[in-house]
């Protein structure tokens, strides 16, 4: 006897679910301007991974990239 | 009235012609010492293929070479010793190798052939190399002044590269002002922002992987690799491992039947970069005897190999079969400095905000309502 298929939601539903729960800042009245902030901070940390750690496995990872770009320091 | 002598008809002094011949003279003397300085000076030019302001640092494998000339004729018997050093910090752009900034990379020491001397070498990072050149002459043959010069290369950044930043800040400045905008218009689209900005660097940490290199330090290490004939070649690193900013001195001993060979050898070096699958760097030597010291700077932190061949020079000797010692050698890399780091990441961060900002006024679309307060 075969297990009855569990009906999945559909991708829009899902990114709905995933936006309502990640809906911070509203809930917790964040204003525009620390949404800037964060949203700069974020984005710091991002160029921070790619650019500029030195975590090995990062690292390696974006090594050729980082050299492509002729201002990031490297080793 | 009469005129005197040294007047003209107008009452103006007259030139004393005894004292302009006397002044054409010492004009022409001036010139004739200066031409027969520079004709029996000891003069040096460095050329490059490609020309220098055409190489592009980290691609293009350049050979350098250096002739010196004395009296007007190439020198061919002198001492050559060479040091390059990479060029100094920049003041607002970092390098792609800020730890080899303004450090020694290279340091030979040969014969001249012909009066020239070249090697082939990749150079590293765009700017003002040094070149310090140091002649001397040697036992047995015609004496000279011994002479220092310097000389200086500006190397520029590779087309291709410049445009990846252009690429980069552009890019950083579009994210910016989709953001600004984003921010100031909708609060629907900023959930779905912020989804985006987490999402990223949690599938790019997912997807990095890589391997974490030993960085084991050990002070020498020796590689012997014996001929035939009792000839043997023997070379030591010293450190066993490279470190990026620092030299490495390779001991090279050729020696027949136990003893150092006491006669003019030639020798080639070659250091390749295995990991990019190309050579960094290329010369042949001639030394006065079986024994030398070269000391070189590895630019990468990565493994690379080793290729030194010796043999003797003399024509006699010919017959005899070069010696070649090949070794890997780890090149530990270190980190750039904090402050480089968080320079060029204000730098790239401002772009990012200024792009915000411009993003923010754009007028562009229409402001939803009941969105959060601006401050």
């Amino acid at each position: 006897m075969r297990d009855r298929e569990v009906p999945q939601p559909s991708a829009r539903r899902q990114f709905k679910y995933v936006r309502r729960q990640l809906n911070i800042f509203r809930r917790y009245h964040v204003s525009t301007l620390q949404q800037g902030l964060i949203l700069i901070a974020a984005c710091t940390l991002i160029l921070y991974t790619v650019f500029f750690t030195n975590v090995p496995a990062v690292h390696d990872f974006f090594h050729e990239l980082r050299h492509v770009m002729g201002i990031i320091p490297c080793h | 009235m009469s005129l005197g002598k040294n007047t003209l008809s107008d009452g103006a002094p007259r030139p004393n012609a005894s004292a302009a011949y006397r002044w054409a003279a010492s004009l022409g003397g001036l010139v004739l010492l200066l031409w027969t300085v520079e004709a029996f000076a000891i003069t040096v030019s460095l050329s490059s293929s490609p020309p220098p302001e055409t190489i592009r640092p980290d691609h293009d494998m350049a050979r350098v070479t250096l002739a010196v000339q004395h009296d007007g004729q190439p020198l061919t018997h002198g001492r050559v010793q060479v040091k390059v050093t990479a060029p100094p910090q920049p003041k607002l752009l970092s390098t792609d190798f800020p730890v080899v900034e303004a450090t020694t990379l290279l340091d030979l020491t040969s014969d001249l052939r012909d009066g020239t001397f070249s090697f082939d070498y990749l150079f590293p990072i765009r700017g003002a190399y040094t070149f310090d050149v140091d002649l001397q002459p040697v036992a047995g043959a015609p004496e000279f002044t011994p002479a220092t010069v310097q000389k200086s290369w500006q190397i520029h950044e590779s087309p291709v590269e410049i445009r990846n930043v252009w690429l980069l800040v552009l890019g950083l400045f579009f994210l910016g002002g989709v953001f600004g905008l984003v921010l100031a218009r909708s609060a629907h689209a900023k959930s779905a922002l912020i989804l985006t900005v987490i999402l990223v660097p949690t599938a790019l940490g997912i997807r990095a992987e890589g391997t974490v290199r030993a960085q084991t330090e050990s002070t020498k290490t020796q590689h012997v690799v014996r001929g035939e004939n009792g000839w043997a070649l023997q070379v030591d690193s010293t450190p066993a491992q490279g470190t990026v900013g620092k030299q490495v001195r390779f001991d090279i001993v050729l020696t027949k039947d136990g003893e150092v060979y006491a006669e003019a050898t030639e020798l080639s070096l070659e250091l390749y970069h295995i990991e990019d699958g190309k050579p960094i760097f290329k010369t042949a030597l001639l030394t006065p005897t079986g024994e030398t010291s070269q000391q070189l700077q590895f630019f990468d932190g990565a493994p690379h190999r080793v290729m030194i061949t010796a043999h003797p020079a003399h024509p006699d000797r010919a017959a005899e079969k070069p010696l070649q010692a090949v070794f890997e050698m780890e090149v530990n890399g270190i980190h750039p400095p904090l402050g480089v780091k968080l320079r060029t990441l204000a730098l790239l961060t401002s772009v990012l905000t200024v792009g915000m900002v411009v993003g923010w006024f754009c007028p562009l679309g229409s402001k939803e309502t009941g969105g959060a307060p601006i401050c």
